[in-house]
């Protein structure tokens, strides 16, 4: 009974802790909203008001945006925070950061399935508990928690299926409607969840066939509920916008590939065993197999994380490195024991990283990020299988190490809280916030405002720090979309958005934000704004009057 | 099963690979790569140097330090080429003689370390499958042969491969004393662990580590009562043999080349942002937290770990164009699925060959983690032949857990997919990846010496570029100078009638691109060979008579008389 109690408590303190990093200061650290995240926010913004995005349409299948068609489901999320805390940094960030918490304690129940056999072992709930804690104070989980990414939340139902799923076959084999639905959600959430649930959930069906066999009525309610959920996405995943977006970072559109092998062929005159060894099918699979293992790089996992500082303070791993000895070791107790449904994690592990795989970007926290909790229940098998190892000195091993985790941690958010935000404002479009406040103040004064689209997306952040109206912005506005899809807003109310301001046509009466350049002699700076690390990022100038 | 092969049958597989790792090893080996590259062509010439005069290129009479080109060279590859050089002649085969022929012979005497590793004749993979250290040793050998790691080495004047050769029979030794305890075989290994000490910077750290490992490992053995003496004594050659060696290693000279590439003088970029970092945030905290030694430790973690990323391992190597083909691993990419299996039986093994595996894996990359660039495939060479242990663990491994009828179909696949990457492997070496790699090997400067020594009657002096560095030890050693003569009048500067310019970027040294070519030939009538850099600005100086290109057609020097 007091062990019981014992674990409850562990995990209340827990998941406040986790709480606590993932809230504190959530509005102003990251230290402005990126292009996404600002979408994210005004489309939920409009969503709240009317019930359409931006453009006025009704998102299902997918949220136009910059025609990157976002899955919707963030979005929706999204309106009841920025109802209740107001169009800003932390409702936008409130449902990766609610949810993020709430993986943090779905992982503690999901342990106790994965070793459902074993649950009530010691081991197996201070296992649990651990991988909880270490999940809440992950640096990769607490960065991605903390900026509205979609991928967060699609990480957690992708994380509620599986626990589902373990739950039916376990339990109660109902629970697989439960299942249904949250992979579906998952569609709706990112896009890596469309490629990787399909992989898993083949994978766990094909693992306990029995169970799915000898409950056929379930199955078959669970698969209808999840078709009907998916059904609306269909013809947009077949739709020639999706594979365009698709093709863009993938690897096997990459030409470059095919140039070589042929190069390499035409250098050996094309002789036969040429054209087998620069077989270009095998190219591929290297390059594939490549961009793979990439992910799995011990320098970007353990020492520098991703080389995107949204990722990363660049500081610290995605991992700790104090993870990595009880990461090998619980790999290895894994295999060794073969406790539970212990074939599950790897086989997560190794799949989750397939649809990073076939991008050229990598490794890549964000594509990646089903893969968490896995890495995260190993580590803590592997300490926990390390402790149990002591019987005399278990305490004081547990406390040393702890103390070991604890300034590594301390390490990762000393930085993270004093450094990160200076240091690398400008991956957060930091100076737009600035902007935009000065230029509504100024703006009665002016007949035009032009703004440089150097720094990306200018319009967006016109819409969601300026709060502007989506039903005006809808009528006034003038939107170019290109064949390839990416929609351009040219101009709205006074603002007008340029790809280069030419400045030997500068008209009178007009207010001009651009980047830090020489000016002609007939214009004057009013105002700069600047970078949290002091560089000049916007210059606001007029001509002279 | 799987235990019963005749000896005789084993020694004639043995054979077939040595034979084979030779061929690997010395066919063409004066064609590929290229050209001899700087540190090959003096390692040579200081051997020559010492066969015929006993001094070194200075004239310091048996140096354990070779000033070379102010980089102090190890001493031991040295010495050993001394014989080929004698026995050959000076020329590119007796250059890189030495490390093909111990290369080689690292295949064969890994056989029989991997033997006396396992332990026994026979040992247990999966109760109830047994099988023949024999046969594991035997894959292993051929696993070394064909690693394009090793092969790469082999076939160059690199001394870390012939200290590699050392350190696997000194190893050898001692586990035939662990094992049976003979007296002579701990001497041995002591004196053998001893003189590898002699080869290469990595080694000095590598060595030592390895003896502790033993020392723990086995310290029942060792440290018995019946062993104690023949432990001390060994310990008493290792230090004799040492001793002259370890002032000199801690010398200024030794460490020369430590402080050029160490992490500490070396990492500025993340230094720099960490004490931005610690300025802008005061305090105690700020200090402790980005502390510069804080940022070195990370650079070491990181440039040790990259030695186990898989880009490194199977993909594409380190980088540098003289340490392997471009778009191969260390390893071959096939390796992948035999190393995790590997990695995962050697918890079936005896646990303490197990520990000296594992930890030999461990501590290999340890000097070069200390050092910059890492990943580095020369100073982690010490790893060899763990990694092809693991392979051949891994093979069977998969092949005792399959059905039947699938083990040859297995091993079928498996030759197959070998022989694809070991061909692609060897066509790219020989192919493409030769010529584009000219540059990194000082090609070029052969070509110049056959034509300046064809056509340099009519001229009072030949004027040489250092833009590429070291011109002189190429000329001494294409013209097998006489070292007793370069001793007594020659410098880098010149010899004979020729005349060498220096290198910006080494020492301060002066091109030849903005000097008075008349005045620092002291004649009118001289043969310059500038690069394209320095021609184009003495362009109206020169008549051109002559463009030496290298292997990949790319113009290396322009040689041209005053006009």
């Amino acid at each position: 009974m007091r062990k019981y109690i014992n674990s409850k408590l562990f995990l209340l303190i827990i998941i406040t802790v986790a709480a606590f990093l993932r809230f504190y200061q959530l509005g102003i650290n990251p230290p402005g909203l990126n292009w996404d995240e600002a979408a994210w926010a005004y489309n939920s913004y409009s969503l709240g008001i009317d019930g359409k995005d931006e453009f006025g349409k009704l998102p299902v299948s997918y949220l136009e945006s910059y025609g990157d068609y976002k899955p919707p489901l963030y979005a929706y999320l999204g309106v009841l925070p920025i109802k209740i805390f107001g169009l800003d940094a932390f409702g936008t960030r409130f449902p990766s950061a609610f949810f993020g918490v709430l993986t943090v304690l779905l992982v503690y129940f999901l342990v106790k399935e994965v070793f459902f056999k074993n649950k009530t072992e010691p081991k197996i709930e201070s296992t649990a508990l651990m991988a909880s804690f270490f999940l809440a104070i992950s640096p990769w989980h607490i960065m991605l928690s903390r900026g509205a990414f979609e991928a967060n939340v699609s990480t957690f139902f992708i994380i509620l299926g599986i626990y589902f799923f373990l739950r039916a076959v376990n339990k109660n084999i109902w629970l697989l409607i439960f299942s249904a639905a949250s992979f579906a959600a998952s569609f709706y959430t990112f896009n890596t969840a469309r490629i990787f649930v399909p992989l898993i959930v083949l994978f766990i069906a094909f693992m306990f066939r029995k169970n799915l066999f000898a409950a056929k009525k379930q199955v078959l309610v669970s698969l209808l509920v999840g078709f009907i959920l998916v059904l609306p996405l269909v013809p947009f995943l077949f739709s020639p916008q999706a594979k365009l977006r698709y093709q863009e970072v993938n690897i096997f559109s990459d030409i470059n590939i095919v140039k070589t092998t042929n190069q390499e062929i035409a250098n050996d005159h094309g002789v036969f065993w040429s054209k087998v060894i620069h077989n270009r099918r095998i190219a591929y699979g290297r390059e594939f197999l490549k961009h793979y293992f990439d992910n799995l790089n011990p320098g970007f996992l353990f020492i520098t994380g991703d080389g995107n500082p949204r990722f990363s303070t660049q500081d610290t791993g995605q991992m700790y490195l104090w993870d990595l000895p009880f990461l090998l070791v619980g790999l290895y107790i894994l295999f060794r024991k073969k406790k539970g449904y212990y074939w599950l994690l790897p086989v997560w592990l190794l799949l989750g990283i397939i649809p990073a795989a076939t991008a050229r970007e990598t490794p890549h926290a964000l594509r990646i990020e089903t893969v968490i909790p896995t890495l995260q229940i190993i580590t803590a098998y592997g300490f926990i299988t390390f402790l149990f190892y002591f019987k005399k000195y278990r305490k004081v091993v547990k406390v040393l190490f702890l103390i070991a985790l604890f300034l590594n941690f301390y390490y990762f958010y000393h930085g993270y809280m004093t450094h990160y935000a200076r240091e690398y404002s400008s991956e957060w479009q930091y100076p737009y916030r600035e902007a935009v406040s000065y230029i509504q103040d100024e703006k009665h004064k002016f007949d035009k405002i032009v703004i440089t689209e150097a720094l990306g997306r200018p319009y967006i952040y016109f819409l969601t720090y300026g709060k502007f109206d989506p039903k005006e912005f809808r009528k006034e506005a003038k939107i170019e979309r290109e064949v390839f899809g990416f929609v351009h807003v040219r101009s709205f109310d006074k603002y007008k958005f340029e790809n280069d301001i030419n400045l030997n046509k500068l008209s009178a009466n007009t207010l001009y934000l651009d980047v830090p350049r020489n000016l002609t002699i007939n214009a004057k700076i009013v105002k700069t704004f600047y970078l949290m690390d002091g560089k000049p990022a916007f210059i606001a100038y007029e001509t002279y009057k | 099963m799987l235990a019963s092969i005749t000896t005789n049958k084993v020694y004639l597989i043995l054979f077939l690979i040595v034979l084979f790792a030779g061929i690997l090893r010395f066919y063409r080996v004066t064609d590929y790569p290229v050209s001899l590259y700087w540190d090959e062509v003096s390692s040579a010439y200081n051997a020559y140097s010492i066969a015929n005069t006993g001094k070194d290129e200075f004239g310091t009479p048996h140096p354990l330090l070779f000033r070379a080109f102010e980089d102090y060279k190890t001493p031991a590859n040295i010495y050993l080429s001394a014989f080929p050089v004698k026995f050959f002649g000076l020329n590119e085969f007796s250059a890189r003689f030495t490390s093909a022929f111990l290369g080689t012979l690292t295949v064969l005497i890994t056989f029989f370390l991997i033997k006396e590793l396992l332990g026994k004749p026979v040992i247990s993979l999966t109760s109830g499958f047994w099988i023949g250290s024999d046969y594991l040793a035997l894959l292993t050998s051929f696993f070394l042969s064909i690693s394009p790691w090793h092969t790469q080495f082999s076939r160059t004047g690199f001394e870390a491969n012939t200290g590699l050769f050392f350190i696997v029979l000194g190893s050898l030794f001692l586990f035939r004393f662990i094992r049976r305890e003979r007296p002579l075989n701990i001497y041995l290994s002591s004196a053998i662990f001893a003189v590898s000490i002699y080869f290469y910077r990595s080694i000095w750290i590598f060595v030592p580590l390895l003896i502790l490992l033993f020392l723990i490992v086995y310290r029942k053995v060792l440290f018995a009562k019946v062993n104690l003496k023949n432990t001390v004594i060994a310990g008493l050659i290792f230090l004799i043999i040492t001793v002259p060696f370890a002032p000199i290693m801690f010398s200024k000279q030794g460490l020369i080349r430590a402080r050029q590439v160490n992490v500490v003088d070396n990492s500025t970029a993340q230094t720099a942002r960490f004490i931005s970092n610690q300025q802008n945030f005061q305090g105690i905290v700020g200090k402790i937290v980005f502390n510069r030694r804080v940022a070195y430790a990370q650079e070491v973690i990181r440039g040790y770990l990259s030695h186990y990323s898989a880009s490194y391992l199977f993909f594409q190597g380190d980088g540098n164009g003289r340490h392997g083909v471009k778009g191969v691993g260390v390893m071959y990419l096939y390796s992948i699925i035999l190393i995790l299996p590997g990695l995962f039986v050697l918890s079936k093994l005896e646990r303490k060959s197990r520990w000296i595996i594992i930890t030999w894996l461990l501590i290999a990359p340890i000097p070069a983690a200390l050092s910059v660039p890492a990943p580095h495939a020369l100073r982690s060479l010490n790893m060899l032949p763990m990694p092809q242990l693991v392979q051949a663990l891994g093979f069977f491994m998969i092949f005792v857990h399959l059905r039947k009828n699938l083990r040859i179909f297995f091993s079928g696949a498996l030759v197959i997919i070998i022989l694809f990457f070991f061909v692609r492997y060897v066509f790219s070496y020989y192919g493409p990846n030769a010529n584009l790699t000219s540059s990194e090997w000082g090609d070029g400067y052969k070509q110049l010496t056959e034509y300046v020594f064809e056509n340099e009657k009519p001229y009072d002096k030949i004027v040489i570029s250092g833009h590429y560095w070291q011109p002189y030890i190429y000329f001494l050693f294409y013209k097998n100078y006489d070292p007793a003569k370069f001793q007594a009048g020659g410098s880098k500067k010149g010899f004979d009638k020729y005349l060498f310019g220096g290198t910006s970027w080494d020492m301060n040294g002066k091109e030849l691109g903005d000097q008075d070519l008349k005045k620092f030939a002291n004649t009118s009538n001289a043969l310059v060979a500038l690069s394209p850099v320095e021609y184009n600005l003495q362009k109206n100086n020169l008549e051109v008579v002559k463009e030496i290109k290298n292997h990949n057609n790319e113009v290396v020097f322009i040689v041209g008389t005053l006009k």
